[in-house]
């Protein structure tokens, strides 16, 4: 999008028509409107924001407060902007009216000038351009409202990046499925005869909620280990790189410690997982050690080896005795000498399958007294290991707490408050990975019961055809669900690295190499001087931030205007008007960022009031950016008196910005001549 | 998610559309162009068309 002129009408400071013609053109895309404090610069930009989407900036207050005082005391009851914008070649313009008439309008003009008014929502269509939820960053106020400081100091982007992303709608689709799955559940209570599946749903719906804050949680520490893992590495690299050699002595001394330390634990980790698979694969040899010798004792199979060699069938022998005749034809009637010997060796045979069985546990028993001394050997030789691995460690911890021990005696103030800034960084970094490991754990847990719960409910039979059908109905809203989140975890599982590479290389256009941006994994950042040392995000440093966020948001929701997807809303092009954005920059980075944001955006809108040594005019006009420049004078009704009249300059001209004995106080918006 | 997964592999293209037809639902209100107090109802006739033609289909 493309904005050619904006025409404000009784809208706060502007009384009657004012119009500003935007710089269009596609190389002199700046357009540089100057005004005093308190003039109507934020008034200008909240028209356009307030055009586009019935929206203030934060830093616009009484928003039922528009009309402009001196219209309303003539007997209007209306203000009007008009935007003039072109998109994908074609012109439009939008129209609002707020104050006692509310009207909004978008019309195209078409090729031969005529004007006819668009079909459909009006919304839609502004929307389609630029979404209401990325238009703050574009029409940015500069008062940084959306850098949230966070406790440890860092900046919170997640929710700017959610927005640049288009996850907004999906987030409230969500939330709305949240709702409806509520009322399905409790549907199902009165369905649900004998309340079985309404309790698993309800226990569902608790870890559901128990999963979600666990994530946060998790999210939260795992930041914060990335932070205090950062300040750490910064701390010991100082402590490393001190010109002092007994320090330098007692570093390597620890480093060498460190490394032995980190070797000797994980191969106690190896020997912890060993003893655990000796414990799996002996423990039933302890266990029977006893049994098996009173068992062998026990077990005498040879009593059981009769005179007819085995195998041999019992009930073939049994048919013979039955049918009083032998395979061979012989008659073996009772009380045959035959019969009774038959029969008598029947009952000294061993019974084949019997005998295997017992073969078998004499087997396996002599396999455990066999197995005993092994195992016993194995495990104590682990158990040893373990005991030795730990004493080094011990030994090791010792070492290094007498070397942490020796620096904080040292006479220098500097290294005593690193190595105690290192200890503390030290505690801070278990102290998290700890709670980081267990929210990781507790996640997996709960998941993992959910998921028993779910296949718990889905078994569940005999239920009424009601609550058959609410079944089927929250089974869908979870699918549903899961479709969302899926697109929403690999949206923002992708973008980490996209904004690192965005932040690095509008640091290098910016800054060079006097600041460093750290990102943490959920989207937190700090700017970082030098020495690594975390810059406060406020004053000018705050400002560098600013620039460098705003700018790769910008840079993402360029790259994703033409995203096709169900789900996320598509980024935006559009120009990048900025409110008094250089007040509290160090003027040392001024020109440098004045000459990479009309690179940033196809059209540029800055909002000042004036230079001030900064070179950000200059610096525009050297590069052959500067298209539009256009000042507001307050006119005032009164008498000037003691007040001062205030000027600008623009090359070899003056202009006054105050004009004092005007018939009614206003602001006229004058385009700047300049004859350089 | 209470499907099994074979029937979930079969549904998923009828879920993917429904979550299209809900997200569509949620960013006209979203955006303006549709009353917000309207949506709910919208996405329950969804949600229960799609379910029943589910029902059916299994």
């Amino acid at each position: 999008m493309i904005l050619n002129s904006v025409t404000v009408e009784n809208f706060r400071s502007f009384y009657g028509e004012q119009t500003v013609n935007f710089a269009d053109d596609s190389t002199k895309n700046t357009t540089i409107i100057y005004a005093l404090n308190g003039v109507g610069k934020t008034n200008l930009l909240n028209a356009v924001l307030w055009c586009l989407h019935g929206e203030f900036s934060p830093s616009f207050t009484n928003h039922k407060d528009v009309l402009n005082w001196e219209a309303a005391r003539r007997g209007r009851k209306s203000y009007h902007v008009s935007l003039y914008l072109e998109d994908s070649g074609q012109q439009y313009v939008v129209k609002r009216t707020g104050g006692e008439i509310e009207n909004f309008k978008v019309f195209m003009i078409e090729d031969d000038g005529n004007v006819r008014e668009l079909k459909g929502s009006p919304s839609m269509f502004v929307n389609s351009i630029i979404p209401r939820d990325m238009a703050g960053y574009f029409i940015n106020d500069g008062e940084g409202g959306d850098l949230k400081v966070s406790q440890n100091g860092m900046i919170s982007i997640r929710r700017s990046i959610r927005d640049i992303l288009g996850f907004n709608v999906a987030e409230k689709t969500l939330k709305d499925l949240s709702t409806i799955k509520k009322e399905v559940r409790d549907e199902l209570k009165k369905f649900d005869k004998d309340h079985e599946l309404s309790k698993i749903e309800e226990k569902i719906q608790i870890f559901e909620d128990s999963i979600s804050k666990a994530k946060t949680s998790f999210d939260e520490n795992r930041s914060a280990l990335e932070l205090y893992e950062d300040q750490l590495d910064t701390v010991e690299k100082k402590l490393g790189s001190s010109s002092s050699a007994v320090v330098d002595q007692l570093i390597k001394q620890r480093d060498s410690a460190q490394k032995s330390r980190t070797a000797r634990a994980t191969q106690l980790a190896s020997l912890e997982a060993q003893k655990v698979s000796l414990i799996r694969e002996y423990s039933w040899v302890a266990f029977a050690q006893k049994l098996s010798h009173e068992a062998l004792d026990f077990i005498d199979e040879a009593e059981l080896k009769g005179t007819i060699p085995a195998p041999f069938n019992l009930q073939l022998v049994k048919d013979i005795l039955e049918r009083e005749e032998c395979v061979c034809g012989a008659c073996i009637k009772p009380g045959t000498p035959a019969f009774e010997k038959i029969n008598e060796l029947t009952r000294e045979a061993a019974d084949p399958d019997l005998l295997h069985r017992l073969q078998k546990a004499r087997s396996r028993l002599t396999a455990v007294k066999t197995l005993s001394p092994q195992a016993y050997d194995r495990i104590e030789k682990n158990f040893k290991d373990v005991r030795a691995a730990q004493d080094e460690i011990q030994a090791l911890d010792a070492d290094l707490e007498e070397i942490s021990n020796q620096i904080l005696q040292l006479d220098d103030q500097e290294i005593r408050q690193l190595e105690k800034d290192r200890s503390s960084l030290k505690a801070k970094v278990r102290e998290t990975q700890r709670a980081v490991d267990r929210l990781e754990e507790k996640i997996k847990s709960l998941t993992k019961d959910r998921s028993t719960l779910q296949d718990e409910a889905s078994r569940i039979e005999g239920l009424s055809p009601r609550a058959r059908v609410l079944k089927h109905k929250l089974n869908v809203i979870e699918g549903v669900e899961a479709q969302i989140a899926q697109e929403l975890e690999e949206a923002e599982g992708s973008i980490h690295a996209i904004l690192k590479e965005k932040i690095d290389s509008f640091l290098d256009k910016y800054l060079r190499q006097d600041y460093k941006v750290l990102i943490t994994s959920d989207l937190n950042l700090c700017l970082q001087d030098r020495n690594g040392k975390a810059v406060p995000p406020s004053g000018g440093q705050g400002a560098i931030l600013s620039f460098i966020y705003i700018s790769s948001l910008i840079a993402i929701a360029r790259e994703r205007r033409d995203l096709e997807s169900t789900i996320l809303t598509p980024g935006a092009i559009a120009p990048l008007i900025f409110d008094a954005p250089f007040s509290k920059l160090d003027p040392k980075y001024s020109p440098n960022i004045a000459r990479e944001l009309p690179k940033l955006v196809d059209q540029l809108i800055i909002l000042m009031y004036q230079d001030e040594g900064k070179n950000v005019t200059s610096t525009f006009l050297q590069e052959g950016k500067l298209g539009k420049e256009y000042y507001f004078c307050e006119q005032i009704a009164g008498e000037q008196g003691d007040r001062e009249i205030h000027e600008l300059n623009f090359g070899d001209r003056t202009v006054v910005v105050t004009e004092y004995g005007a018939a009614i106080d206003k602001v006229v918006v004058k385009e700047v001549e300049r004859n350089d | 998610m209470g499907y099994g997964r074979t029937e979930m592999e079969q549904n998923t293209d009828k879920l993917k559309k429904l979550a299209k037809d809900l997200i569509l639902i949620e960013r006209k209100s979203f955006y303006g162009s549709e009353p917000e107090r309207d949506r709910l109802a919208k996405m329950r006739a969804q949600i229960d068309a799609v379910s029943k033609e589910l029902g059916n289909d299994s």
